[in-house]
């Protein structure tokens, strides 16, 4: 308990000062301390890397707010209306309650986690690999269809995703393919550096100092919001709650989606909806309860499918790999008071991140005023020295090399870093599963689809790709 | 900068390809190790010919100081089993900071923080199992 208590708190105090700085998100600030976490019980690996996660979304709405500088790309739709909040002497109140609505939404997605994914796990256990190899194409046309940027660029990052999972070792024991006779490679290219260099590095060096133009924050003042604002934002998180852990599930539903989801909600149905423009509680309320729902509840098929549905899930799934914690229905008939662990510590982490939150206001301002020539200096050298201290290899400081460059370059291409990181982690299941259910099959693809799941998965990405189709008409 | 997107496709394609082209690609009853590369391969040439013109506009990337801080950690990796790691990520952490355009004052005074966080983290902390001074010095 103490361990995960420990943990909780570390990685709340991560995430929050990542949620605060803009330039490494939480991905790569999770893939950096996944070296780290080989130390600890794998509940307590968990529950950091897990928190960070979770605490860059709280961290995020506090400079959001103040500033008008998201650290996180969630944060973007609460500074519409918080920083409105606090430039009318309301900097306090929208800070609670921010911090309020995102603590009902992670103890609510906590509650869901609990209950659903044995559920779902269960479910998997009756998966062929015809199902399986669905479920993973419907998510791919998910990252492809549901996100903000054009579909064509990510499907092109998505494609280069893929190639960069077919490095390593073939299903089935086959030959290894791409790796030029280098052992290193035999494994495929590592997710740490991968992550670390697109998400991190890449991101810190196209802009090194689009964060020192920060002007002084208004002061927060009393944090107690009055009764009217009170009782406005008790539905609004509500419904942010409902929208984000639905979003949460979704592959590619990440938590700015689920944000913008839930201030459409809002502007629509909340009784202060006329404010918009003027600093609307309901805009700090929904989508910081959307955020962090959908952020939790993205636990659900991570753990109970090994599916993430973020490139942070990404990451959390590479903490499972390297604790040797199974995801489905293995967790849970092998190390079932794991789950339990796990949930315990996200509860931890949602309490300990309003406490932490709302005193340290101050310190994290102070940080994020930190002139960038000192930061970022700092979070390079830590970003290398985290990739090579993960296995001690020269190999992936040059891949982290490698990654960051491709980052760089994809920024000057417009094109996505998001989906390379689905592509590199969903290639590969989706190779493995397409091979075997058609080596099964014996070539006959009706025979492949002989339960409800495949062909309803089918049908599901057929409706997202006309949905698109349509909204691109109109 | 509109040929960078259809460029960075187009070697992606063309490698996967000729990867491709030295497995079988086998059938649709036993799809073979070339298959899936092939496809991929494909996929990205015609994406490449379908990347519609980026409307909004790349955001400006700051390209020497980039390549600098690729540079240094290119250097680490050359260095580190010679130098240990603490010389050279304050190789890494001087550079970087020179690199954005910090004078050696605050380039020294980076180094000295990133040298006592390194020691103090890695080292005395979490114990890892480093070289971290140079080859010849005592650990």
């Amino acid at each position: 308990m103490i361990d995960l208590a420990g943990a909780a708190l570390a990685g709340a105090l991560v995430g929050t000062l990542v949620g605060v700085l803009p330039g490494i998100g939480p991905a790569a600030a999770m893939a950096l301390l996944l070296p780290l976490s080989f130390g600890l019980e794998p509940s307590a690996a968990i529950t950091l890397l897990a928190s960070i996660y979770f605490g860059s979304q709280y961290g995020s709405s506090t400079t959001a707010i103040l500033l008008r500088i998201p650290g996180e790309a969630s944060g973007v739709v609460t500074a519409e209306e918080g920083h409105r909040m606090a430039l009318a002497g309301r900097a306090g109140p929208a800070l609670a309650i921010a911090a309020l609505a995102s603590l009902v939404a992670g103890l609510a997605s906590a509650g869901l986690v609990w209950l659903a994914t044995p559920i779902l796990a269960g479910w998997a256990l009756t998966l062929s690999s015809a199902d399986v190899a669905a479920i993973v194409l419907l998510a791919c046309v998910a990252v492809v269809t549901v996100g903000a940027d054009s579909a064509r660029r990510t499907a092109a990052s998505l494609m280069l995703g893929f190639g960069i999972g077919f490095v390593g070792s073939d299903f089935g024991g086959g030959p290894p393919r791409f790796t030029f006779g280098l052992s290193d490679l035999r494994d495929g290219l590592g997710l740490v550096p991968l992550v670390v260099g697109l998400f991190g590095l890449a991101e810190l060096l196209a802009a090194p100092g689009s964060r020192d133009r920060a002007a002084a924050p208004p002061s927060p003042g009393s944090l107690m919001p009055s009764r009217a604002e009170l009782s406005c934002a008790i539905l609004s998180t509500i419904r942010g709650t409902a929208v984000g852990s639905a979003i949460g599930l979704l592959p590619g539903g990440s938590t700015l989606l689920a944000a913008l989801a839930a201030r459409s909600v809002e502007r629509r149905f909340a009784s202060d909806r006329l404010r918009y423009g003027q600093g609307a509680v309901s805009g700090v309320a929904g989508p910081e309860a959307a955020n962090n729902a959908a952020a939790q509840a993205g636990l659900i098929p991570l753990i109970g499918l090994g599916l993430p549905a973020n490139p942070a899930m990404a990451v959390l799934m590479g903490g499972f790999m390297l604790h040797g914690v199974p995801a489905g229905a293995l967790l849970f008939t092998r190390q079932p008071d794991l789950f339990t662990a796990i949930i315990v510590g996200m509860v931890l982490a949602n309490l300990m991140l309003v406490v932490l939150n709302l005193p340290l206001i101050g310190i994290w301002v102070r940080i994020l005023r930190t002139p960038s020539i000192w930061l970022v200096p700092i979070v390079v050298t830590v970003s290398v020295l985290g990739v090579y201290a993960q296995n001690r290899a020269l190999a992936d400081v040059w891949l982290l090399v490698g990654f960051t460059a491709l980052g760089l370059v994809l920024k000057a291409a417009v094109l996505p870093t998001p989906p390379v990181i689905f592509g590199a982690l969903l290639g590969p299941l989706l190779e493995d599963n397409l091979r075997r259910a058609l080596l099964q099959a014996r070539g006959e693809i009706v025979a492949m689809a002989d339960g409800p799941v495949a062909p309803v998965c089918m049908a599901m990405a057929l409706v997202l790709l006309l949905m698109r189709i349509g909204r691109r008409a109109t | 900068m509109h040929v960078i997107g259809p460029i960075v496709l187009l070697t992606g394609g063309v490698f996967l390809l000729a990867g491709a082209a030295v497995w079988p690609l086998g059938s649709v009853t036993r799809p073979g190790p070339g298959l899936f590369p092939f496809l991929g391969g494909m996929g990205l040439m015609a994406l490449a010919a379908l990347l519609p013109r980026p409307t909004p506009r790349a955001d400006g990337i700051a390209r020497l100081p980039s390549m600098l801080v690729l540079g240094a950690t290119a250097a680490f990796a050359l260095g580190v089993d010679r130098l240990g790691v603490l010389p050279s990520a304050c190789l890494v952490a001087v550079a970087s900071a020179l690199a954005l355009g910090g004078g050696w004052r605050l380039a020294i005074a980076v180094g000295l923080v990133v040298a006592s966080g390194v020691t103090l983290v890695f080292v005395v902390a979490l114990r890892v199992p480093f070289a971290v001074l140079p080859v010849g010095f005592p650990p």
